[in-house]
C-alpha cells in the first residue's frame, strides 16, 4: 500500500496549524476514526497557546495566559483531565490605585460588595443584582457560541428554526432584559455600565473586558457585549471564573494534542506549510516549505483567515467578492505582551505582601479617562504611553513556573496598534521603548519593580505576527466587531466552517464563534466536516 | 379643546396641523416667545424634512418652495477644494477618480435606502413580548427583499466605524469628510466610532429637498397651515404641569396658574422633561422615570452668528463664495475634535458647518462638549468664539476683517434658551440604543405613554433627526388612534 499522504493514499484530513484551535479540529476528526495529520511550523503546538522557557528555569505563557471560555463539552468529549488538564481559579481581580488601596473584586461576592462598598454604598448594593441580569443575559447568548451561527438572510428551514428559537428565547427574557440585551450588543461599555454604577474606580476595570483584542476604546459602541464573556466563563462548571492552567496555557494545549494523538492522530511540528494544493478548485491537500507535497481528501485551517485564504490559498482561486470580503476583514492587532521573570516578588505600594489579592489577575485601568486615553494615542498609531495591563503572576498559581523564591510575571499590554504610524516593519525599533513604557507605569504600582526584573521579553504585534503567523498579531485572528461575530465571521454566508475552495475548512479563532482559549471553532468545524460526509 | 400641543417647536406644529386637520380644536403652548424651536435658524439644514409631512399638511400652497439641497464646498490648506454635489453627474468633474465609486455608492443607497426611509416615516415596530409578531415578521420580510447581498452589506458595514466604511469606497479625505460630518449630527461619536456608519445610513435616508429660504421659512408655512386649520397657537405660554386623572390626561397647568382642558395631550418637548417635570412621579408606572433618565442626552453643539461685510471665501478657490462649506478636511480631524468632547476639552481646530446668505453667516461647531471641564462661563463662551475663528481662519484668512461675531451659542446657552436637557437639540443622541424601538424606549418610542390621553412627539422619540417632522406626524397619528 503506498505511503499516507500520497497521491494514492492521502490522509482523511489535514490540520494546518497546531494551535489549541488545530489540535481541536484534529482530535474530533480522529476520534470519529479519520486518519489527521497536524502540520505545526513551529517546534512545539499551541499556537498562541503555548508555554516557553525563555530565560533559563522560567516558564512564560508566551502570550494567552488564562482560560475562561473552553468549552465544558470539549474538556468533556476530549478527555482532557485524563490527559493532564488542571485548572486554578483565579480568586481575584485587583485594581491597583496610584493614590490608595484600590480595588479588589474577589470570587467570593460578600467579600467583593465589602471592596465596592469604600467606593460608594449604591454600587456595592447594585453589583449582585447587576451580576443576576447579566447572568440572565449570558444563558441567552450562550447557545450561540455553541451552535453554528443562523443567517438570517437563509430561506433554509434549519436557519430558521434556529432563528426562531433564538427570537423566542430572546422574547421569553421579558421587555426590561430584550431592552438591556439591545443596549448590550450596541453600547459602549462604559456608557453600559454607568448605567448601573456610579464609581469611576469601579467600571474602568470592568469595562476592560470589552476592548481587549480589538482596536476600540471602552467608550466605543459595541463593546458592551464582551462584559457578558465574564458570566459566560465556566472552569469545571463554576460559572463566572478566569483559571490558569497547571504548566501555562501551553499545557491547554499538550492535553489536546494528547488527546488526539491518543485517538490516532499524527502530529508534524517543524513542518511549514507554503501553500495549499488545489486541484480543479478543490484542495488536495498541502505543499510544505522545503517542496513536499502531502496530499489528503480535506484540509482544516487553523490559521486565521487572511493568512489562509489570500497566503496559502491565493487570491486567484477565490470567487472575487469573497477575496474583497476577506481584504476587508478587519485584523488589527492591537496588543503586546511583556513576559517578565523576577528576582524576587515586586510588592505592591497600597496592598503589599504576597497575598490572596496578587493570585488573580492584577488590572493596570484606575480610570475610564486612563483607558481612553490610552486609546487616543494608539488611534493615531503610536502604542499608549500609559498603557491598559493586565497582570497575571503564574509563579503564584503554579510554584513549577519558576525556580523557588523566584517568579514571572505575565503582562498583557494594550494599546499596540499593529499600525505604527512609521510603519508596522518598524516594531523592532519600537518594540523596546514600548517594553520600557510598560515597566514604567507598572513600577508606579511596584515601586521594586525594575530592581526586581531578572529578563524581560517584549512581544508587540509585529512579533505575534512574525512568531506566530497571525495576521496583523490579532489575538483572535480578527476584531471582534459586531460586524465580524456570529454568521458574519470572518464573511457572510461563509460562516459554517466550509469555504469556497472545496475540501478547504476553516477552524480557526477567525471562524465563529472567534477567540480566546475556547476551542469551540476547531471543534464545530470538525463537527460540520463529519456531518457533510466530507472527510 | 379637543388636544393640547406642548411646544411649538417645529414637530409641536407639524402635530397640531396634522391634529386639525383631522377637523380636531387644537392649542399650542410655546414657552418661548416664537414658534419653531431649533427651526429658528439655530438648526440650519432643512434637507431632512419629510416630504410626507410636506404632503399630508399640504405645505406648498402655504408658500414652501422646495429645492434639491445646495452643494457642500470643503475647502482644502493645499489644492482647490472640493465642491460636492448629491448628484453624481454634477459631482463627478470635482471627484476625478473617486467619480466613478461616487456614482456606484449613490445606487447602492437608491437600492437600499427606501426601506430605511419607509421605516422612518412609520410607528417603530413594537418588539415586547407580548406584542404581535405579524407586523415585525412583515417589517423582516420587507428588509428580506433587499436580497442577501445588500442585506449582508449592511450588516456588514452598519456596526462598522464610518471612516473605515467611505476609505472602501473612497481615496479623497475631503469627500469622506464632507460625507462623514453629517453622519455624526446629533451624535456622540467621531468617525472612528463604531456605528457612525449607521448613523450615515440614516442621515441619507432622510435627505431629500431643502426648503427655500431655510428653516425660518418652513417654519413659516407650517404656522399658516396651523391657522388655516384655525390652531389656536399661544408663544410665551409656559406649560408646568399636565393634569392626570384616574390615569388619564385630561389638560394642562400653565405657569400662570390657568389650567386648560383637553381629552388629549401631546407633548413634543423632550421626553425626560415630560415625563420627569411636567408629570407628577406618582402617575408613572414603577421604573419608567429610571428607564428616561439613563437616556443619553450629552450635547455638543454651539453656534456663533457672523454679521458679513463680504462673502467669506476661501483661500484655495478665490472668487467663490458658497452657500454651505464644512470646514475640517480629513476624516481624522472629525475623530480628534470628539476626543475634546470625550475628556470634556474645549475644541481646538474644530470642525465647522457654515450657511452664509444676506451678508449673515451661521456656523455651527459639534464638538463644543455641554459638560465642559469647570462649566461654561462668559470667559469659556470667548474662548470658543476665538477657537471657532482660528479655525475658519486658517481657510478664509480674511474671515476676521468682513465678519463680526454678533452672537455666540454654547451648549448651555441652547439648554437655556430652548429648554434642551444637556443641550442635545435631538432631545437624546442618535446610537443604535436609542434608535428605532429603543427611542427613548420600548413603550415611548411607539409615541405613546403609560398615561392615557399622553402622547409623545419630539426629535427625542422614533425617528429623531434635526427639523424633519417626523417625530411630530407620528405622534398625531398615534393620538388619532386613541
Amino acid at each position: 500500500m503506498a505511503t499516507l499522504g500520497s497521491e494514492q493514499n492521502p490522509w482523511d484530513a489535514i490540520v494546518i496549524g497546531g494551535g489549541h484551535n488545530g489540535l481541536t479540529s484534529a482530535a474530533y476528526l480522529a476520534r470519529a476514526g479519520r486518519k489527521v495529520l497536524v502540520l505545526e511550523r513551529r517546534h512545539l503546538v499551541g499556537g498562541a497557546s503555548v508555554t516557553e522557557e525563555i530565560y533559563p528555569g522560567f516558564k512564560y505563557t508566551v502570550c494567552s495566559y488564562v482560560v475562561s471560555l473552553l468549552r465544558p463539552w470539549i474538556i468533556r468529549d476530549l478527555e482532557l483531565s485524563k490527559h493532564g488538564l488542571r485548572m486554578v481559579p483565579l480568586e481575584c481581580s485587583y485594581t491597583p490605585q496610584l493614590d490608595g488601596p484600590g480595588l479588589c473584586r474577589w470570587a467570593d461576592p460578600d467579600l467583593t460588595r465589602q471592596e465596592i462598598r469604600r467606593l460608594s454604598p449604591r454600587d456595592a448594593d447594585t453589583y449582585p443584582e447587576f451580576g443576576k441580569l447579566m447572568g440572565k443575559l449570558a444563558r441567552f447568548a450562550k447557545p450561540f457560541i455553541d451552535e453554528i451561527a443562523p443567517d438570517p438572510t437563509s430561506f433554509k428551514p434549519s436557519d430558521f428554526l434556529q432563528l426562531k428559537r433564538a427570537a423566542d428565547r430572546f422574547r421569553s427574557l421579558g421587555d426590561d432584559l430584550t431592552a438591556l440585551q439591545f443596549k448590550l450588543t450596541t453600547m459602549g461599555g462604559v456608557d453600559f455600565l454607568r448605567e448601573f454604577f456610579e464609581s469611576d474606580q469601579l467600571i474602568a476595570p470592568m469595562s476592560c473586558s470589552g476592548i481587549i483584542g480589538t482596536m476600540l476604546g471602552v467608550n466605543s459602541p459595541g463593546t458592551a457585549y464582551v462584559l457578558l464573556h465574564h458570566y459566560m466563563g465556566e472552569i469545571d462548571g463554576s460559572s463566572r471564573a478566569w483559571a490558569f492552567p497547571v504548566g501555562g496555557t501551553g499545557a491547554v494545549s499538550e492535553a489536546i494534542a494528547s488527546s488526539a494523538r491518543s485517538f490516532g492522530a499524527e502530529i508534524r511540528t517543524e513542518a511549514a506549510v507554503s501553500q495549499m494544493r488545489i486541484k480543479n478548485g478543490r484542495a488536495t491537500g498541502v505543499v510544505l516549505e522545503g517542496g513536499e507535497e502531502i496530499a489528503a481528501r480535506s484540509v482544516v485551517s487553523g490559521c486565521d483567515p487572511r493568512l489562509t485564504f489570500l497566503g496559502l490559498v491565493g487570491r486567484e482561486h477565490l470567487p472575487g467578492d469573497f477575496a474583497t470580503s476577506i481584504e476587508r476583514y478587519k485584523n488589527r492587532g492591537s496588543s503586546g505582551k511583556v513576559n517578565i521573570a523576577l528576582d524576587r516578588f515586586p510588592e505592591f505600594a497600597h496592598r503589599p505582601g504576597i497575598g490572596p489579592h496578587v493570585t488573580g489577575d492584577v488590572a493596570i485601568a484606575p480610570s475610564t479617562d486612563y483607558l481612553e486615553t490610552a486609546f487616543d494615542e494608539a488611534k493615531y498609531g503610536t502604542f499608549s504611553r500609559r498603557p491598559f495591563i493586565n497582570v497575571v503572576f503564574p509563579s503564584l498559581l503554579d510554584r513549577g513556573m519558576a525556580p523557588p523564591g523566584k517568579h514571572v510575571m505575565s503582562c498583557f499590554v494594550q494599546y499596540a496598534p499593529y499600525d505604527l504610524a512609521s510603519g508596522a516593519e518598524t516594531w523592532p525599533e519600537h518594540r523596546e521603548a514600548f517594553g520600557d513604557a510598560v515597566v514604567d507605569t507598572l513600577a508606579e504600582y511596584m515601586p521594586t519593580l525594575k530592581e526586581d526584573i531578572l529578563h524581560r521579553q517584549v512581544l508587540s504585534p509585529w512579533d505575534i505576527q512574525e512568531q506566530m503567523g497571525i495576521t496583523e498579531g490579532n489575538i483572535f485572528h480578527g476584531e471582534l466587531g459586531l460586524e465580524q461575530l456570529l454568521f458574519q465571521r470572518p464573511v457572510a454566508g461563509w460562516a459554517r466552517f466550509k469555504t469556497p475552495i472545496d475540501g478547504l475548512w476553516l477552524g480557526s479563532s477567525g471562524a465563529h464563534p472567534g477567540g480566546g482559549i475556547m476551542g469551540a471553532p476547531g471543534a464545530l468545524a470538525a463537527k460540520e466536516m463529519l456531518k457533510a460526509g466530507a472527510v | 379643546m379637543d388636544a393640547i400641543v406642548i411646544g411649538g417647536g417645529h414637530n409641536g406644529l407639524v402635530a397640531a396641523a396634522t391634529l386639525a386637520r383631522q377637523g380636531h380644536r387644537v392649542g399650542v403652548f410655546e414657552q418661548r416667545g416664537q414658534f419653531g424651536g431649533v427651526a429658528d435658524g439655530l438648526l440650519h439644514d432643512t434637507q431632512s424634512f419629510s416630504p410626507e409631512v410636506v404632503s399630508d399638511l399640504n405645505l406648498c400652497p402655504h408658500g414652501l418652495k422646495l429645492q434639491d439641497p445646495a452643494p457642500v464646498f470643503v475647502p482644502s490648506r493645499e489644492g482647490h477644494g472640493l465642491l460636492l454635489h448629491r448628484d453624481p453627474d454634477l459631482a463627478a468633474e470635482e471627484l476625478g477618480p473617486d467619480a466613478e465609486p461616487y456614482r456606484n455608492w449613490r445606487a447602492f443607497l437608491d437600492r437600499v435606502l427606501p426601506f430605511a426611509r419607509a421605516q422612518l416615516d412609520r410607528t417603530a415596530p413594537d418588539v415586547r413580548g407580548n406584542a404581535s409578531l405579524w407586523p415585525l415578521m412583515k417589517t423582516g420580510m420587507a428588509f428580506r427583499r433587499l436580497g442577501k447581498k445588500d442585506i449582508h452589506e449592511l450588516l456588514r458595514v452598519g456596526p462598522a466605524c464610518v471612516d473605515d466604511y467611505l476609505s472602501e469606497w473612497f481615496t479623497s479625505p475631503l469627500l469622506k469628510t464632507a460625507l462623514a460630518a453629517p453622519a455624526l449630527h446629533g451624535t456622540f461619536m467621531g468617525s472612528r466610532s463604531p456605528t457612525s456608519t449607521a448613523t450615515l445610513l440614516l442621515h441619507e435616508a432622510q435627505v431629500s429637498k431643502e426648503v427655500v429660504g431655510g428653516a425660518l421659512a418652513l417654519v413659516g408655512s407650517l404656522v399658516k397651515a396651523c391657522r388655516a386649520g384655525g390652531v389656536e397657537l399661544q408663544a410665551g405660554a409656559e406649560v408646568r404641569r399636565i393634569r392626570v386623572e384616574g390615569g388619564r390626561a385630561v389638560g394642562v397647568e400653565l405657569a400662570d396658574g390657568s389650567s386648560v382642558d383637553a381629552g388629549t395631550v401631546l407633548s413634543c418637548i423632550g421626553p425626560r422633561r415630560t415625563l420627569l417635570d411636567l408629570v407628577a412621579p406618582e402617575q408613572l408606572p414603577v421604573g419608567t422615570a429610571g428607564h428616561i433618565r439613563k437616556v443619553r442626552v450629552r450635547g455638543t453643539l454651539a453656534r456663533l452668528t457672523l454679521k458679513l461685510s463680504g462673502p467669506i471665501e476661501y483661500a484655495c478657490r478665490p472668487g467663490f463664495a458658497p452657500e454651505r462649506s464644512l470646514v475640517g478636511e480629513h476624516p481624522l480631524d472629525l475623530e480628534r475634535a470628539f476626543d475634546h468632547v470625550k475628556h470634556r476639552r474645549m475644541p481646538t481646530d474644530p470642525p465647522l458647518d457654515i450657511r452664509q446668505s444676506g451678508g449673515e453667516a451661521s456656523v455651527l461647531v459639534r464638538c463644543a462638549p455641554f459638560q465642559l471641564e469647570g462649566g461654561w462661563t462668559d470667559a469659556r463662551r470667548s474662548e470658543l468664539t476665538e477657537s471657532v475663528l482660528a479655525s475658519l481662519e486658517r481657510y478664509a484668512p480674511e474671515v476676521r476683517s468682513i465678519a463680526t461675531v454678533t452672537e455666540t451659542l454654547t451648549p448651555a446657552d441652547l439648554a437655556q434658551r430652548y429648554g434642551l436637557e444637556g443641550g442635545h437639540e435631538m432631545h437624546g443622541e442618535l446610537a443604535l440604543d436609542q434608535l428605532g424601538p429603543m427611542r427613548p424606549g420600548l413603550e415611548l418610542s411607539r409615541h405613546l405613554t403609560s398615561i392615557e390621553g399622553l402622547f409623545c412627539g419630539s426629535a427625542g422619540i422614533h425617528p429623531g433627526g434635526g427639523i424633519s417632522g417626523r417625530p411630530g406626524r407620528l405622534a398625531a397619528r398615534a393620538a388619532q388612534q386613541g
